[in-house]
């Protein structure tokens, strides 16, 4: 009966192989497979080099927009990278410092703004590429008092009720617990209101965090709707006149409420979805602080700026 | 013996909910349902690329010496998008959508897609350089396509095709409704 035994474990454990042996292709540890690895408890995708015809184009476009709608007025423009979640490994991605260094050097015009001080691979969610809001309160402030203003960091602590499979779990089999959203609300958010546009260019109120839209796909579109190309958010308890212009990706969508404290009014502006020779249309540039935020992976994909 | 068994059916479950987990890759990225024709494109898959090229192409037939501009105008004035859209010349070299490949071998391009929106709608319209391959050009568009260009939205249908030396290029949803 023992020999039995062991011949069927035996038999198992030999079947089991190619089932392990695929599992430690999903779970490699530093090696990545679909570009993606898991460690530290993260998915992580391996950073591409940087590519310098796509730094030179995010150069180029922001130069244009320093040109065309900045230059001549009294807006103080500052550049910030949120740099990939590769950075912050044991082993880190220095793709971060390599552009760091490149718009330094290509946009003199604006003051560079170092986010990878303050940040740790604990900021983003263990599934996805993003930025978790709940852990951004000192990025917030930072910014803002780099800025001449001020923002608090009491907030209100909300939890999403659904599970968010980030954008990286799709590509894995393996199953991994789903990251919990978290979203922040105080006074001055409850209060402010949110203009968007619709398909044909029409102003439309929005909600800051939009129950609806997380649950209709990506949970992350919770903050500010998701992709939009223009948004106006008004504080109306901010400080008069203060006013910032957040030219941004999707990393913006979940910062940007943690600025409004410290402004009457942010517009953002993500020139993924709109053309950048028509922003006169939204913005009237006089005296605002304009930030331009992205991260790293858009940087290195500039092309989709329009 | 009646352990055993139970042994067996608990390791055999092992087995198979560890194949399912790891023994098929991740779930692939969907092909895009596209096509390379020349003035016809009945032989797609692509519903919504598919009729929007065929506006061109008839735009095409119709059109009296027209430029590339001309054309992704008049193409848009017809093809009733519910969406403002915008159309901006382009050079050759990087364009968007294309990844890192320069796309050379046209005299003039246009670009075009949504003024202020983040559907995933980008067309361009070519007018080829005389002794450029019009197969060989839609093919290098099509084989550089990438479908999430913008990082955070997914286009699901690929359209190229070619009319005389003109070139219609779309990457779009499957679907505009909603």
């Amino acid at each position: 009966m023992r020999k039995l035994t062991l011949l069927v474990l035996a038999g198992v454990l030999t079947l089991m192989g190619p089932a392990a042996q695929a599992l430690d292709l999903h779970f490699p540890g530093e090696e990545p497979r679909e570009g993606i690895y898991l460690t530290q408890s993260h998915l992580v995708e391996a950073e591409p080099a940087v590519l310098p015809e796509m730094t030179d184009y995010a150069a180029d476009k922001i130069q244009y927009i320093y040109d065309t709608y900045l230059a001549g007025t009294d807006c103080k423009g500052y550049f910030a990278m949120v740099p990939a979640k590769e950075a912050f490994l044991q082993k880190g991605s220095l793709t971060h410092e390599v552009m760091g260094r490149t718009f330094r050097q290509e946009l003199p015009f604006l003051t560079y703004l170092n986010l990878a001080p303050m940040m740790a691979l604990e900021n983003f969610y263990r599934t996805d590429l993003h930025w978790r809001q709940e852990n951004l309160p000192d990025v917030a402030s930072y910014l803002a008092a780099a800025m001449g203003t001020q923002v608090g960091t009491g907030y209100r602590e909300n939890l999403w009720t659904g599970d968010f499979f980030g954008t990286y779990s799709p590509r894995l089999t393996a199953p991994l617990r789903p990251d919990a959203v978290r979203y922040l609300t105080s006074d001055t958010i409850d209060g402010c209101t949110v203009t968007g546009y619709d398909l044909m260019g029409r102003a439309e109120t929005q909600p800051v965090y939009n129950l609806e839209k997380a649950a209709g796909g990506n949970p992350y579109d919770l903050f500010l709707s998701g992709p939009q190309g223009i948004q106006i958010m008004e504080n109306p308890k901010g400080p008069a006149g203060k006013e910032l212009v957040l030219f941004r990706d999707s990393f913006g969508s979940s910062l940007a409420p943690l600025l409004l404290e410290g402004y009457s009014k942010i517009t953002l502006v993500d020139l993924r979805y709109v053309f950048s020779h028509t922003l006169n249309q939204y913005v009237d540039f006089q005296d605002q602080d304009v930030l331009f935020l992205y991260s790293s992976l858009l940087l290195n994909n500039s092309l989709a700026l329009k | 013996m009646k352990k055993l068994l139970t042994l067996l059916a608990l390791c055999a479950a092992l087995v198979l909910t560890l194949t399912a987990c790891g023994g098929s890759d991740a779930p692939a990225a969907e092909e895009p349902e596209d096509t390379v024709v020349e003035g016809d494109t009945s032989e797609t898959y692509a519903p919504l690329a598919t009729d929007l090229a065929n506006e061109f192409l008839h735009l095409v037939d119709t059109a009296e010496d027209p430029s590339a501009l001309t054309l992704a105008e008049d193409f848009l004035a017809v093809a009733d998008l519910p969406f403002e859209a915008m159309v901006m010349p382009v050079e050759p070299g990087l364009l968007m959508g294309f990844g890192n490949t320069e796309i050379t071998g046209f005299s003039q391009g246009v670009m075009f897609g949504p003024s202020i929106s983040s559907i995933p709608f980008l067309g361009y319209v070519f007018q080829l350089d005389g002794s450029v391959d019009g197969s060989a050009f839609c093919q290098t568009l099509k084989s550089n396509a990438d479908l999430r260009w913008n990082i955070c939205t997914a286009a699901e249908e690929m359209v190229a095709v070619q009319s005389g030396s003109y070139v219609f290029f779309l990457m779009c949803p499957s679907s505009l409704e909603g």
